[in-house]
This record gives C-alpha cells, structure tokens and sequence, in this order.
C-alpha cells in the first residue's frame, strides 16, 4: 500500500492562512497581552492540528457509521448551550459550553456534523431526492432543529451558514428548484422578522447600510475596519506597524482580523488571503467533482462550502458588504473551537482526496477502496474484493 | 478528468457543483476583492482619518533642576517617580485587582475597590511611589492597572535650609523660597513629542518614555551660597538655642563679609511670617544691635571713644517719654556706652549726631531699601524721614526702636563693619549651570557704596570686641580660639494692635570673628524667649556654637590664648 497522497495545494492554503493568523493575532495582541494570546492561539492550532491527523485516519466512512449518535450528540451540546445555565454567555449571546478550564463552541462542531448527516441523508435518498417527503424534509427538519438551537442562543452567523449549507447540498444533490425557492418563500419573512425584532440586529442592519452615518455608535467596528483597508492602501503599513488595534478596531485579532490585514498587509494581502481561501474552496470541489460516491462528494463540497462561506461571509462583513455577524474567518482569526473544528474538516476533506488520489495511481481496480456501502451496488466499474477489506482501505492495510 | 459517471446522477451533481463554484464563490471572491481594491484606492477620506486618529501630541516639562549648596551637594531633586492609575473599564476581576493592588501598594483593599468601581475612565490610585513600588506593580500585570512616570520634587535632607530652598506645587511650579525665585531656571523645558494614541486618546506610555530619555531640556541646576557644614552647625545650635531659651523660634544667619555670600541662613518656625522667609520678608526692630551702626557713624565724624557721658543714673524724662537703662550707670566714657548698652548713652550720642546725619547714615548702612536677595518677597523695612522723630523719635531709634528692619538688611550692615567699610549686595545663589553643564551665570561681588572708612571699621570691631569681655554684655558669645565681636539687643515686637507688646520680645546677638579680618558674620535671633529677653544670654550662646564650626570650616586660624 503506497501511502496516503494528499492535496498538497490545499495543504499549502490552509497553512498559509494558519501561519498569516499566527503573524496578524500576535500583531493584533501583542502589545496589550504580550504572548498571552498568541499562546492560547498555537495551541488551538495544535489541536486542531490533531484533530485534523486523527480524522484524516479515521476516514469519511467510519464517521458517517456514527453520524446518527454523533448527530443527536452535537444537537444536545447546542441544546445545553442554549437553553441551560452551562452555557457561558459574552456579550449577550450564550455561545460558549464551559467544561472545567475549556471553553468550546459547540456551534463549529455542530456545523462540521450537520455536513457530515447531510451528506449521509442526501446520499441515501438520492435516487428519491426529488420527492418532497423523503428527500427534502428530513435534511430541511433536523437542520431547523440546528437553526432553532442556533438562533436561541443568538448566533444568527452560523444559522445563516447552516442554512446555506443546507441549500447549497440540497441543490447540488439534486432537490427540485422549486423546493428550494418556496422554502426561500417560507425564510424571508422569518429572516425579517428574526432581524427587525431583535433590536442589536436592527440597529447592525442600520449600521451596516450606511456605516458613516453611524460611525460613531453602531457602526463603530466596521467603519473603523474600512479604515483600516484605506489606510493600508496597496501594501499596507507593514507588519506590526499598524495602528486599528489600539482600540480602534475592536476585536482586532478575532472577527476583525481581515482589517489588521487590511491595514498592516494592504490591498495585496487581502487579495492573497482572499485567494488562498478561493484556492481552498477550488481544491475542495475539485475533490468533489473527482469523486465517485455520492457520500463523500457531497460531503467534500459541504466541508469546502463550509469553510468558504465562513471566510466569504467574515470578509464581507469586515469589508462592510454584509452586516456584521460574529463570525471568526476560518483558520486565521483567534478562536478555539472555530480553528479546532476547520482543521478538522479540512482532515476529512484531504482524505477524500487522499483515498482518490489512491484510487488513480494504483494499477489494479481490484484494490480499489470501496468508498462507502451505499455506493457499492452503483459502482459500475471494478471487481470487489472482500467488502471489509475495503472499508478499511487505506487504514488496515491489505 | 478520468472520472467517468460513478453513479447514476453523478454527471448533473458534479455539473451543479462547478454551479455553485462559479456562481456563489465566483461572486463572493470577486465582491470581495472589488470592494476592498474600492476601500484601499480610492477612499481618501479613510486613509486620512486613519492616519490622524492615532496621531497625538504629548506635553511636558523636562525634569526640574537641582538646587545644591556651594560643596555641590543636592539639597532638592527631582526624583523620578511612579503613579499608579486604574482604567476601571478595564479591569477584569474587581475584588483580585483590588486585593493585590492594596496589598502591594499598602493600601486599604477598601479604599483600592472604591476607587476601581468609579464610573471615570481614568483614576490615580497612588502618586508619586517609588520606582520599585511601581516595578512591582507592573509585575503584578493585572488588566486596567499602569504606571506613569512622574518626577517628584525631594529634599534630600528634611528641614534642611528648607525656608530657602522654598518648595513646588503638586504640578511641579515653584511656590517658596529659591524654587520660586528661580523657577524659570530650574524648571525643565516644554518638550512636545508626536506620540500614538490609543482609541480613547490615551497616549502610548512607551513612547512617552522614550521620548524622555535625552535630558537635553533639563532645568538649570541653581548653586547656593549655602555651605553645607555651616548650615548644619547652623541649624543644630539654632534649634538648641530655641529649645534652651523656651522660644517660640529663631533665625540664624551667617554671612561671609568678604563676599556677600549668605553661607548659612536657617529658620525655625513660628517667627513672624510663619513658614515665609522670615530673615528678608519680616521687618525686625534691630533693637540694641542698631548701637554698632550708631557708633560707626559716630565714629566717621570723630567721636573720641575716651570722652565720657553722663548716663543720668537710668531714667532720661524727655519730652514724649523717658528712656531707661536696665543699670543705673553714672558717668561713662563712650566706649563702655557701647560695651554696657546704656540706652541713655545711646540717645545722648544720637542727639549729639542730629536727627539728618543719624537718617542718612543708616540708610547708607542700608536701611530702609531691599537689599536685593535673590529671594522672593524681600522687605525694605521702614526708615521714617528725619523730620518726624522728634526728640524722644530720635532718642529710641538710637538704640534701635521705631525704626526695623530685616535680619538680612542688618546682617550686611555689619558685614560692612567686618568687610573694612563696604556695604555689599547679600548673595544667596553662586552659579546657575544648564543641564549641558553650561556655566549661564556666576555670582560676583557687588559693593552697594562704601558706609565707613577702613579706620572707623576696625575701631568699631575693636570696640565691639569689648562688647563680649567679662563685664560686657555677651561674654557668653566668646569661643575658645578665636577672638569674636558683636553687639547684643532685645527688642519688643510691634503689637498687632498698635504700639508694643508687653511681653513680645526678640532677643538677639549680631557680631563676627574673628576681630581682625573677620571671615564670618553671624546674626542670631530668638523670638519670645521664655528663659531672658536679653540677646547677651540666649542668643550668644548660639552665635558662639556657630562660630565655633564655622571657624573650623573656613579654616580661620586659632590664636593661642585669644578669645576665651
């Protein structure tokens, strides 16, 4: 067995973007914790790190066995989160689970295993994925169960991502378009109720349509973050000189770091981080594309969708395009359980990839890994072995 | 793509995923890039507030200069100090905070949680601590506490020439004293440095503190006449002198006669101005010591000390009162008038002087005019214009009352006596350095007029030499070594409420050593002794622990067997 081949262009992406996040989360910490912050962040990074190695071994398949207990587990955590009073609070929103010294985010597991069970579902149903009953509301009414959650705590930002989520393999696993635009039909209200009624949305949206006017109040943030983009101009002050994160753009190393990037990297930097997520994102669907179980395809485009609309959303709120979220940027910004759980995915995905890259170079269809049980009885090239063998594939070594 | 249809349907999902690609990211990556290429290039208005909001400009005054007696000696200093501040806002757990900042600063822990749970932004928890303090507050690195650095004005020795040195304000402005007279010089430049600032308008305090470093707008550094050794012998023997004699204060004050030079100035409270400079800001009746010039002036128009004078047994009626003596003298030959102090004497001599000669001969002694001392707030005295006396005004201002002034004015007057004849201009401060070591100025002799001839001047040290022999009035002044001069006097405080208090007395002895070419000139006076109102009994004592210091320090010679 020659070993795992792993996509080393998204390798390089999410490091860079790791390794960008260490240099602005210092830059933006630095002077006001020393290397405090810095810490907490590497070894976030760490675990991550590790989580991504352990799932990259355990493989798509061995998770989806478990989506069911683990899917039940995640919705217990946000129910925890939301509705008891372990949930730690910040800033008004519950969004924080306390074990002992740890603090985790169960919204970011939470996302990673709503991909994971709608990967399954929708592989599952494929053939009757058109049909209202089957294909369309079970994936619709356990990501509401998610939303609901979601929404008490208040994460609006991740909601919305789940949502999206939802759509976005909905569509791509084929459910009719006309399901798709009455359930817009159906969220619009609620989406305007859900922002009209809670007054810090509100008062967001209004900042968010005319920052200038607000800049002094609602706007804040996110007119100091376009100040950062214009003073940074083209190259950016350089690294360390910047001046928003002397209190001017708050949360400088967290949700906002696009800014520090803005303001200290320039316009090049921005465009670089914006490209290196871009090139993720390609090489995610490009292992989707390449794909051929419908499980795991719809799973690499969940877990690259994941991670791109994350950094899609954060930057548009950095850059004033969306209203603000509290959204971190993936794999750059300062924050635990959001860090541990893209890294993780990210594990997921290069194995996906890693198993196809197997699967081209080696000589004989016979060895091929069996992707998954559903998909064997459409495989329509190649010989299997012995099934169990090649559930574990790439992991017990034939 | 060697990825042929894996499953039934995989052609029109891997078509729906190159969809979603280009359409959802395709759109968001280029959204994203348009915007921010928008912000970085074409918003002027944001590069501009971007580049002004953390642009400050700091404030301050450079550190205050020294003031050191005439060995160098620091006598004031600004000493760098730490101020610990509190941004409530900031701080993370109150009661923690509270706790450790009281217990470092040694401060009541409920005192600390009040001052944090303030609604300000901004609270000095404690100022002007040590370095060491402020170091450890650092240590503690508790969120929403700092340090700043501020200098702090220090004596380095406490009720050490302190009516002199004068004091500062909290805000570092001289408000007494030298600190005052001079505090353009010893006040540190305005410096303005172009700092960062955070988003509350709070100045980065590193660069604050590195902007300090160079001390190049430092204060000038003021050198006193002061010599350190006398002015400690001063102060010891004065406070003693005031202990011994149950006074309510004192001033001490030695002057070198050559020069001008105050080389000791020490005061104790509760002299009349209270905490001011009582030796130049309190017009004092000279009293008996007045004598000295008398006979000086005398002197010049040729009194023959051997003549004698009748002292009218103690009692003189004259018209407006009777002047006394405290003996019943008889016949005197002038010197001993001067030696014994006999008031009638005295009163005789002015009479026989003329109300006009005796006027304009203490103002040439300097009466009546600032002596123009470097320190704030001098006095002139009062000197009434001749024809206002009268002949019993006449008869009391011969022994020094109705007429007053400062310790300092009289200190010159005899340092003109022990000089030879001239009257000089009393200097308090010896150079002015800047903080480059650069001398701005030097302090010179300056000789106001000549009063006395070099003859008139060593026959009245000569005389008031007589003054401390056995059967004078101050033998209690002698010092053993060295041959000493002087002249004693009491005077009776102005009553606040018009004419003299009864009991108010200011005792006093004014002379110098040794009696040929005198070095020193040492003027005592004790407010409202208890224990005797006569300068001879209280005051000398002190002059002569003075002396006997003074002498050493100045290395004037010891004379076998002379003096004592």
């Amino acid at each position: 067995m020659t070993t795992p081949r792993i996509d080393r262009l998204l390798v390089l992406a999410a490091l860079s973007l790791v390794g960008l996040g260490i240099v602005m989360v210092y830059s933006a910490t630095g002077l006001a914790f020393g290397a405090e912050r810095l810490g907490s962040h590497v070894t976030s990074i760490a675990v991550g790190l590790a989580l991504a190695a352990l799932l990259f071994r355990i493989g798509p398949d061995r998770l989806r066995r478990l989506v069911i207990p683990m899917l039940i587990g995640v919705i217990a955590l946000l129910a925890l989160t939301a509705l008891t009073p372990l949930g730690a609070s910040a800033g008004g929103a519950r969004r924080w689970l306390r074990i002992g010294p740890l603090q985790i985010q169960p919204a970011e597991i939470a996302k990673l295993m709503l991909v994971i069970y709608l990967a399954h579902i929708l592989a599952k149903k494929r053939e009757r994925i058109r049909q209202f009953l089957v294909g369309f509301l079970p994936p619709v009414a356990i990501t509401s169960i998610a939303v609901v959650l979601l929404l008490r705590q208040p994460d609006f930002g991740n909601a919305v991502i789940v949502v999206l989520l939802l759509a976005i393999l909905l569509f791509v696993a084929g459910t009719k378009l006309n399901y798709l635009f009455l359930s817009l039909l159906v969220a619009a209200p609620v989406a305007y109720a859900l922002i009209t009624q809670s007054s810090y949305r509100f008062s967001r949206l209004k900042a968010f349509l005319d920052p200038w006017q607000h800049r002094q109040d609602d706007a804040y943030q996110v007119f100091q973050s376009l100040v950062s983009f214009g003073k940074g101009g083209l190259w950016g002050v350089g690294v360390g000189a910047g001046h928003q994160k002397l209190g001017f753009v708050p949360e400088a190393h967290n949700d906002f770091i696009l800014a520090m990037v803005g303001e200290e990297l320039g316009l090049v930097g921005v465009v670089v981080t914006v490209a290196l997520f871009a090139l993720i994102v390609w090489r995610g669907l490009r292992i989707a594309r390449r794909e051929q179980d419908p499980f795991r395809m719809l799973l690499a485009v969940g877990l690259s969708t994941a991670v791109g609309l994350g950094a899609a959303i954060n930057c548009g709120v950095v850059l004033a395009l969306l209203p603000t979220k509290g959204l971190p940027l993936p794999l750059v910004s300062y924050g635990g359980s959001a860090m541990v759980a893209t890294l993780g995915a990210l594990g997921v995905l290069l194995r996906i990839g890693a198993d196809q890259l197997r699967e081209s170079s080696m000589p004989s269809v016979g060895a091929r890994e069996t992707p998954s049980r559903e998909s064997r009885s459409f495989e329509s090239v190649g010989v299997l072995t012995h099934p169990s063998v090649g559930a574990h594939g790439p992991l017990g070594g034939t | 793509m060697v990825t042929p249809s894996a499953f039934p349907g995989s052609r029109g999902m891997r078509i729906r995923i190159v969809v979603v690609h280009a359409i959802v990211f395709g759109g968001c990556w280029i959204a994203l890039v348009a915007r921010a290429t928008t912000l970085a290039a074409f918003e002027p208005a944001l590069r501009e507030l971007g580049e002004t909001q953390s642009a400050g400009v700091v404030t301050w005054d450079d550190r205050r200069g020294a003031i050191r007696d005439r060995q160098g000696n620091s006598l004031a200093v600004s000493v760098e100090s730490d101020s610990v501040f509190i941004r409530p806002f900031d701080v993370g757990d109150r009661e923690a905070t509270a706790g450790l900042l009281a217990q470092t600063l040694g401060l009541p822990a409920e005192e600390v949680l009040g001052r944090l749970v303030s609604p300000r932004s901004f609270v000095w928890v404690k100022r002007f601590t040590s370095l060491a303090e402020g170091a450890r507050v650092r240590a503690l690195r508790l969120r929403g506490v700092g340090t700043a650095s501020e200098a702090r004005r220090a004596v380095t020795r406490a009720g050490f020439a302190d009516a002199v040195i004068g004091s500062v304000t909290v805000d570092g402005v001289g408000a007494s004293g030298i600190e005052q007279r001079f505090d353009p010089e010893l006040r540190g430049k305005r410096v303005r440095a172009a700092v960062l600032r955070d988003a509350r308008g709070t100045p980065m305090a590193s660069r604050v503190g590195d902007a300090r470093a160079p001390a190049i707008a430092a204060g000038s550094d003021v050198t006193l006449t002061i010599d350190g050794e006398i002015q400690f012998a001063a102060e010891e023997a004065l406070r003693e002198g005031v202990k011994a004699a149950t006074a309510k204060g004192g001033i001490a004050i030695v002057v070198d006669p050559g020069s001008g030079a105050i080389l000791a100035l020490a005061e104790r409270s509760a002299m009349p101005g209270g905490t001011r400079i009582a030796a130049v800001q309190t017009p004092i009746e000279p009293g008996s010591t007045l004598k000295a010039l008398l006979f000086g002036l005398a002197l010049s128009t040729g009194l023959d000390v051997r003549e004698t004078v009748f002292c009218e047994r103690g009692e003189m009626p004259l018209s407006g009162g009777v002047v006394r003596d405290d003996h019943r003298f008889g016949w005197l030959t002038w010197a001993d008038v001067l030696k014994l102090s006999s008031n009638i004497g005295a009163a005789k001599l002015g009479r026989r002087m003329g109300a006009e000669r005796f006027v304009s001969g203490l103002a040439a002694f300097g009466f009546g005019a600032a002596t123009d001392v470097d320190l704030p707030g001098e006095v002139a005295g009062s000197l009434r214009a001749a024809r206002d006396w009268g002949e019993f005004g006449l008869a009391t201002a011969s022994f020094g009352q109705g007429i007053s002034a400062t310790p300092v004015q009289l200190m010159m007057a005899f340092s003109a006596i022990a000089n030879g004849g001239e009257l000089l201009t009393p200097q308090i401060v010896a150079r002015i350095d800047s903080a480059a070591g650069e001398r701005l100025w030097a302090s010179s002799r300056r000789v106001v007029r000549r009063v006395l001839s070099a003859d008139v001047a060593r026959e009245l040290r000569r005389l008031l030499a007589r003054v401390v022999e056995q059967g004078g009035t101050a033998p209690a002044a002698r010092v053993r070594g060295v041959p000493v001069a002087g002249k004693t006097g009491t005077s009776q405080k102005p009553d606040p409420e018009g004419g003299y208090s009864s009991d108010g007395r200011i005792a006093s002895f004014v002379g110098f050593a040794p009696v040929v070419e005198p070095k020193l000139v040492v003027g005592i006076w004790l407010d409202e002794p208890q224990k005797s109102p006569y300068g001879g009994v209280v005051a000398a004592p002190v002059f002569a622990k003075i002396v006997e210091v003074a002498a050493r320090v100045l290395a004037v010679p010891v004379v076998p067997g002379g003096g004592d």
